[in-house]
């Protein structure tokens, strides 16, 4: 199934907590794959990536702005693969807030305060949404 | 050459990604069910499940980049392998082992980490279709934490 | 379909209740702990919070404490978050709801990002935990930030060991029941304050009632104080008035003094030259020669006794305002610094002269004068002391009595005692009686410095003063003055 806007069941995927997969790919050609903790869901066309340290996705995309997100979803059997560009960063704004938030809490519930800091929300626009489910094991659907 | 330590390391992780990117640049992700080093340590075969194989062949066809993230949970000790791709073939029952080792290490390693059941942890990692190969060119240090992004393989002047 | 629409038709129900059930049970009471216990009870019927807490903000806007907790076996109550610090820290400096969830994949993630930096010799960089105790196995935790239109006033904190997934809708409600917390909590924490202002107001007054009659106590010293003051003051202007009117008296008196001297001159020789005429008129009356002349003027004779008459009452008189101008003259000399040799005697009798006016005939005064040499000293202050002491015995006296001026020469000590047989003076008085300030005649009369200005030029002359009495007798002050310089 493929869509080319986030459906509202993606949602909780995207809150669930398992780590997301990101491929991107450097003017040169050469990809790169990554785990990341979280994708943070803006609206039906958009998700955001935290940037908080600089590495090679933050700079692929803005030489390259093309990159696959993979997300899982251990609870419904299924992965959902993303094909999104990256749009814009934004240091403030709801998107930034919330995100900042959510990294601040963490961060010093955890002593890590200061290390972890949101330096932008990455906004890539969503252009294509696949969910894969796996061929189940049982019968269950769930 | 892969270094030893990160052979020892392959044997124990339970997470694996691959990239690779068409002709027009656009990346693709690829999930990897299992995973060896070959003997003489500079290819790594992955083992690719059907469901995602899109634009996987016609990406390595096209420029042969491939990369290769794994990752051991929970310490989270993580590396990045990128290389050129060598060669592809159906799995075959010489795959199966590694599958079943590495589908039941990540399964195994869910449930008890996160109380998931086995059997819906196994059906996460499907069966492989296609087995890639490639010849590794860099390995980098992904581990979260303040060596991140750092090259292993050359090592960094 | 329709199984569904019930199905979400009874949820809403029930929780159209529950807010009701809410509502009611919080606005019953206005005791914060009730309104508490209420609020945790409702959200863990309401959603199964089993681990809750209500932080409240303290005064200061930067740290909230916790006020009611349940579900903790140790209760973490008192216990503080600083704002901005842990998901409690932040819901209150951002003010709006947040979750977390998977926290024991991020508590996982980050220890090995710890583990990493403190391997990199980076472990200074890390921070401690915060110390707000719960859950050590928390896997999600919401808080809810409590507000009274803008103003935050607290968080409301749950967390569970289990993952929570809330839709919009707990959302919420939630945010509804929290709402209606955070109306409670302020309504009851303002009747708290209310309470406590009263009971303090109340305190005010009776402190204030207090105070008010130890202030009239205090007024009352006080004004008794200010009393005694004023009449202090009041003698001493007294004293300063007396001074002045000494120092003008001496001034007039040594200008009468002056101005008579010359007529006086003139009055006392005409006196003399008269006396002398008629002696010489006298002498002719008796020549034999020049008595067929006289017996034609018959009443010469007569004349000539009324002129010798006159001659010596003239004299008489005279010689008498001589003395009293020359009394004056000594008693106006006030130049204190003046030191010259006197005769003590003449100081005397003109004292006595001065006071003439006050002895009345049933005073007798006896002169017992000794030998005394001439002394240098401040003859007008020692006339002063004269005049002090012989005024005190003729009051002393009253009608009938006698006052007793000796004088001798004792050693080297001019020695003079002023005996008086008045009604004396008691003992207990007697110490007191050089004490400025010290009348035994009640206020308004004298201003009790006398004896004590007394003393001070007996003391000027390096000399002393006692007193001896007998109550209905008499005193006796004696004074003695070193001749010496």
């Amino acid at each position: 199934m493929e869509t080319t806007h986030l459906p509202d069941e993606i949602k909780p995927v995207m809150e669930n907590g398992v780590p997301a997969d990101v491929v991107s790919c450097s003017a040169g050609g050469i990809p790169n794959t990554t785990i990341i903790s979280q994708v943070y869901y803006v609206d039906r066309e958009h998700v955001a990536l935290s940037f908080q340290f600089f590495n090679k996705t933050v700079k692929n995309v803005r030489e390259n702005p093309n990159a696959c997100v993979l997300l899982n979803d251990l609870k419904g059997r299924a992965t959902w693969i993303l094909q999104a560009r990256y749009e814009h960063s934004e240091t403030e704004g709801p998107v930034f807030d919330r995100m900042d938030m959510q990294i601040e809490a963490i961060a010093s519930a955890t002593g890590m305060t200061g290390i972890f800091k949101l330096k932008a929300a990455d906004i890539y626009r969503v252009h294509t949404v696949r969910k894969v489910a796996f061929r189940a094991e049982s019968t269950d659907q769930n | 050459m892969i270094p030893e330590v990160i052979v020892l390391f392959l044997d124990r992780a339970i997470v694996a990604i691959g990239g690779t990117r068409d002709k027009d640049f656009v990346p693709h992700v690829h999930r990897v069910s299992g995973w060896r080093c070959s003997p003489d340590r500079k290819a790594i075969t992955c083992l690719i499940p059907e469901e995602f194989t899109s634009d996987l062949m016609s990406s390595l066809e096209d420029n042969g980049q491939f990369a290769l993230t794994v990752c051991e949970v929970p310490s989270h000790e993580t590396y990045q392998f990128k290389g050129d791709y060598v060669s592809s073939r159906p799995s075959n029952e010489g795959d199966v082992a590694d599958f079943e080792r590495c589908r039941g290490r990540f399964a195994e390693r869910v449930a008890s980490l996160f109380g998931f059941p086995v059997d819906a942890s196994r059906a996460f990692v499907p069966e492989p279709s296609i087995a890639v190969t490639f010849q590794v060119r860099e390995i980098f240090v992904q581990t979260p934490g303040p060596a991140a992004g750092r090259r292993l393989v050359p090592r960094e002047e | 379909m329709s199984t569904d629409l019930e199905e979400r038709l009874a949820a809403k129900s029930r929780e159209v209740r529950v807010l009701q059930q809410v509502s009611s049970e919080i606005n019953s009471t206005l005791n914060l702990e009730e309104i508490f216990g209420i609020v945790l009870r409702t959200m863990d019927e309401l959603f199964g919070f089993h681990h809750s807490m209500i932080l409240l903000l303290d005064a200061s806007g930067e740290t909230l404490s916790v006020a009611a907790s349940r579900g903790y076996q140790g209760q973490p109550a008192g216990a503080r978050v600083a704002v901005g610090t842990g998901l409690v820290g932040v819901v209150a400096k951002k003010r709006q709801l947040m979750r977390l969830g998977n926290l024991g994949r991020q508590r996982a993630y980050m220890s090995t990002i710890r583990e990493q930096m403190e391997q990199a010799g980076r472990g200074s960089e890390l921070g401690e935990s915060p110390a707000l105790p719960g859950l050590s196995d928390v896997e999600s935790q919401i808080g809810i930030p409590l507000l009274i239109k803008d103003t935050l006033i607290g968080v409301f904190f749950v967390e569970s060991i289990e993952q929570r997934v809330f839709s919009e809708g707990d959302e919420a409600l939630i945010t509804v029941v929290a709402n209606q917390a955070a109306s409670a909590i302020q309504n009851a924490k303002s009747y708290r304050a209310e309470a406590e202002r009263r009971s303090e107001l109340l305190e005010a007054h009776e402190r204030l009632k207090e105070l008010n009659e130890t202030l009239e106590d205090r007024v009352r010293e006080r004004t008794l104080e200010l009393y005694q003051t004023n009449r202090e003051l009041r003698e001493t202007q007294a004293q300063l008035l007396q001074s002045a009117k000494m120092a003008a008296l001496g001034d007039l008196a040594a200008g009468v003094a002056h101005e008579i001297n010359t007529p006086l001159g003139s009055i006392h020789s005409n006196a003399d030259v008269s006396k002398r005429v008629a002696a010489v008129v006298r002498k002719a009356l008796t020549d034999e020669a020049l008595a067929p002349v006289f017996s034609k003027h018959p009443r010469l004779e007569q004349a000539l006794e009324a002129l010798e008459q006159a001659a010596a009452t003239t004299l008489v008189a005279s010689d008498r305002i001589v003395r009293i101008v020359k009394s004056l003259g000594n008693f106006a000399r006030l130049d204190e610094a003046e030191r010259k040799k006197a005769d003590l005697h003449e100081g005397i009798e003109s004292t006595l002269t001065l006071l003439q006016h006050k002895l009345k005939h049933g005073i007798e005064v006896i002169r017992d004068f000794g030998e005394i040499p001439q002394m240098v000293c401040s003859p007008n202050r020692l006339n002063q002391v004269f005049m002090n002491l012989l005024v005190n015995a003729i009051q002393a006296v009253g009608e009938r009595g006698t006052i007793t001026i000796r004088t001798r020469l004792e050693g080297d000590q001019v020695v003079l005692r002023f005996a008086d047989t008045g009604h004396g003076i008691p003992s207990q008085n007697l110490e007191r009686i050089f004490d400025p300030g010290f009348t035994t005649r009640g206020p308004g009369v004298g201003t009790g410095l006398g004896l004590a200005i007394t003393y001070r030029i007996v003391e000027e002359h390096r000399g002393a003063i006692e007193v001896s009495s007998d109550v209905g007798k008499g005193t006796e002050f004696t004074i003695r003055l070193p001749i010496r310089e």
